[in-house]
């Protein structure tokens, strides 16, 4: 509704129906949906009354995959072909399996892409993630009652470019769109914020399954700044499981244990790790084929045994504080998210760091599908946009690989987003005709220690004398964080430009070809979806266009101008009659393309008024 | 691949949150011109909307943050400030007279001395802060009241080191 809120800032547009949108907090073992019904967020439960989707698929030799609770049961019993914790491989290629740990699954690849073979063949994370995310699709559209209009789709703040393509690739292949992808900690903030009215400096200490996250916000008058974040994209609840079943692998003798007793090993530590947060002492009992292991465990024996890592997360702390240059006793409240900050230990941390209470009355569970449904909620329209501006940074820099393996910086991180920036640089040969880009995510000086997003090239250079050319390389990254690069020779106008596909390689061609192949009734739906979203699309357009015409076409347009945007409005509302998928897309880029200039018009003409307005205000 | 340096702006940022350009100026009037004008142009503003408007709420926002983050630093305001004033001053291609480049090898010693203890990292910082407040100080004066601007110019060559600095500096203290 672009053209309609440019005219009307802070009112509501055209009255509408209201639009079904959810926030869906996809966890690395949990996932929820969440929406806003009569004003206000609240989670979607099953028809058991569950609201916590284990997020755990079984792929079976015969039927449908079976997701959540039920495929959990499953987990001893078939450990090869029941699927957890995928979230850990999102966005990751072959060579990352190795960091995770142990797990029981046979990885192949196809290309760059990690695969993990199940009992239906070989599937990627994205198509696991996209069974979870179209079971919560379908429990919303039973409970709501109609088609989804959208979604935003949480990710742990310090999610890679690669990571975040991942998740919108798996919302996409579920038949969901994509509203925005928006940080865990910055959910749980909009939660919290506008359920308790909080100003001032607020952190978010996020430990999720098998995420950390740190987030620093400014919360005033409806604006949610965030002022830096960090975090370990591999530290979470899972760990101190981990930690937990070697340390009852080291208390018993005996060979090593199959898949299913390990699954059952490390379920028991979980259940003993959860006992500690309720009483003071437990016992870890777990059958395994031949014997029964029951271990006494005290909550001091816990503590000290995962004290390293609640240690590890407050060094991405001590960072994000530095880079907001801010102190501890500058932050006004301490918001705990995340399943894992029930631990006793997390929170007597958390406390003597922060030296403040600890606010931990929304369900450390629920707070970010909560925060993420008011976010939907907003941006479908359902409520004054106005009220809330969400202003994210990007988590880690972007930078290129320049001679000798060396990462020069082109956006650090903590830049707030969207953002764009350019770099110029030059060839370093005689007559050199091509050059090649390779873009970099992290920290690191060294390429090699940085993440790899993408590798591409500019050809057809002129010939000069070494550094004449000059190429300006242009960096933007969305709202969702997501990148796009693009560069160009500026004497002879040559250009390249890529969509960073991350390295894991799923190309569009793949995703299309998984989303026919995962529709049941296969090429036919596929187009009748595709049509129904482009006649939703189109009718938007068209609303839109119609509604600024009459609000200032006659002050912005010369009459001509006028008349293009007119014809081309009437071409549209004919293919939209004829419900020609191709005349459809022909006719909306047209008037997109007759409609542009005046865009830029009205936006020049509302900044202005907005800042004049202002400025009176001010005398 | 060498770097060339950052493309100038075209954009006059003072104009587009429509204050006056000078050095000092008030962070609150700043915040909330950026504040109103993001509202305006937010990609969340037009979820849904067509396309060419999603591109040009992209590249407005963007420019938007990049005029905000611009005239928050006093160093990059500064040099913003000069490039109005047909000065372009960048520490790639400057060159620095001999007592500053003694200054700046005794400020990366000291550094190097400081690396691995945190205390010693910390103190380094509060000089750097209180160096760097002189500077914005003497800043101000040369640019909004004696309007000297070559001699400002050197000045930011200076601070322009003490940002960079500042960054090897958060490098040390994350490998602490």
């Amino acid at each position: 509704m672009a053209l309609l809120q440019i005219a009307e800032p802070g009112q509501s547009a055209a009255p509408h129906q209201h639009r079904l949108a959810v926030g869906i907090d996809l966890g690395t073992t949990h996932s929820l949906i969440a929406t806003v019904r009569s004003g206000a967020s609240d989670v979607l439960a099953d028809e058991d009354g569950e609201y916590l989707l284990p997020s755990v698929v079984h792929y079976r030799a015969e039927g449908a995959p079976v997701i959540g609770s039920a495929a959990r049961h499953m987990a001893a019993l078939d450990p090869c072909n029941v699927v957890s914790s995928v979230k850990r491989l999102m966005g990751r290629g072959s060579a990352d399996v190795g960091a995770l740990g142990p797990t029981p699954y046979r990885y192949g690849s196809n290309g760059a892409q990690l695969e993990i073979e199940t009992a239906q063949g070989p599937r990627t994370p994205v198509e696991v993630s996209a069974e979870i995310l179209k079971c919560l699709r379908e429990r919303a559209e039973a409970t709501l009652g109609g088609e989804l209009s959208g979604a935003v789709i949480t990710v742990p703040a310090y999610f890679d470019d690669a990571q975040r393509q991942a998740t919108k690739d798996a919302a996409r292949l579920a038949g969901i769109d994509v509203l925005r992808l928006l940080n865990e900690p910055t959910a749980a903030a909009i939660a919290y914020g506008l359920d308790h009215a909080s100003e001032g400096i607020y952190a978010v200490y996020d430990l999720g399954g098998g995420t950390f996250d740190f987030s620093v916000l400014r919360l005033e008058r409806g604006v949610f700044e965030v002022l830096a974040t960090s975090g370990d994209a591999a530290l979470g609840g899972d760990d101190f499981d981990e930690y937990l079943v070697a340390w009852a692998l080291g208390q018993r003798v005996g060979g090593p244990l199959t898949h299913g007793e390990r699954r059952r090993l490390t379920s028991a530590a979980r259940r003993a790790k959860e006992a500690l947060s309720m009483v003071a002492i437990t016992e870890l009992v777990t059958d395994f084929d031949s014997d029964t292991l029951s271990l006494p465990l005290s909550r001091a024996e816990f503590d000290k045994l995962t004290a390293p890592l609640v240690e590890r997360s407050f060094a991405p702390v001590r960072r994000a504080l530095r880079d907001a240059r801010l102190k501890v006793a500058d932050i006004d409240g301490v918001v705990m998210v995340g399943g894992a900050t029930r631990m006793p230990c997390v929170q007597q941390a958390a406390e003597a760091f922060f030296g403040k209470p600890l606010l931990c009355d929304l369900d450390p569970d629920k707070v970010v599908a909560l925060g993420a449904a008011i976010h939907a909620n907003g941006l479908v329209g359902n409520r004054n946009a106005d009220e809330l501006l969400l202003l994210d940074v990007i988590p880690l820099s972007l930078g290129l690989e320049t001679m000798g393996g060396l990462v020069e910086k082109i956006i650090p991180r903590n830049s707030t987003l969207p953002v764009a920036r350019g770099q110029d640089f030059t060839t370093f040969k005689d007559g050199q005709t091509a050059m090649s880009v390779h873009v970099v995510q992290g920290e690191r000086e060294l390429v090699s220690e940085c993440r790899s997003l993408a590798h591409f090239e500019l050809r057809g250079i002129p010939p000069m004398a070494a550094g004449a050319a000059r190429i300006r390389v242009s960096f933007q990254v969305d709202a969702d964080g997501l990148l796009a690069v693009a560069a160009r020779e500026l004497s002879s106008g040559v250009e390249a430009a890529v969509t960073v596909r991350p390295s894991y390689g799923l190309a569009e061609d793949d995703i299309a070809r998984m989303l026919a192949a995962s529709l049941a009734n296969a090429e036919a739906d596929a187009a009748a979806r595709t049509l129904r979203e482009e006649s939703v699309e189109a009718e938007r357009l068209i609303e839109a266009t119609v509604a600024a015409l009459a609000a200032d076409g006659a002050s912005l347009l010369s009459q001509d101008e006028q008349a293009a945007i007119e014809a081309a409005l009437t071409a549209l509302r004919s293919a939209l009659a004829q419900a020609d998928l191709h005349a459809l897309r022909a006719a909306a880029a047209s008037l997109n393309e007759y409609s542009q200039s005046y865009a830029a018009r009205r936006m020049d003409a509302a900044v202005q008024s907005a800042l004049a307005g202002r400025r009176l205000a001010e005398v | 691949m060498n770097t060339v340096g950052t493309p100038a702006p075209a954009t006059n940022y003072y104009a587009l949150f429509g204050i006056e350009p000078a050095f000092v100026l008030d962070i609150q009037v700043l915040e909330r011109a950026f504040r109103a004008l993001q509202r305006m142009v937010h990609p969340d503003q037009f979820v849904g909307a067509a396309a060419s408007a999603q591109r040009l709420a992209l590249a407005e926002a963007s420019l938007a943050n990049e005029a905000y983050r611009t005239l928050k630093s006093p160093v990059e305001r500064a040099r913003h400030l000069l490039r109005l004033n047909h000065i372009d001053c960048d520490l790639d291609s400057a060159r620095p007279s001999p007592a500053f480049l003694m200054r700046q090898m005794e400020y990366h010693e000291a550094l190097a001395a400081a690396a691995g203890n945190a205390q010693a990292l910390a103190d380094f910082e509060d000089e750097l802060a209180e160096s760097t407040a002189d500077m914005v100080a003497e800043l101000a004066r040369l640019l909004d009241e004696q309007r000297s601007y070559a001699e400002a110019a050197a000045l930011v060559l200076h601070l322009q080191f003490f940002e960079r600095l500042r960054v090897q500096l958060d490098a040390a203290f994350d490998r602490l």
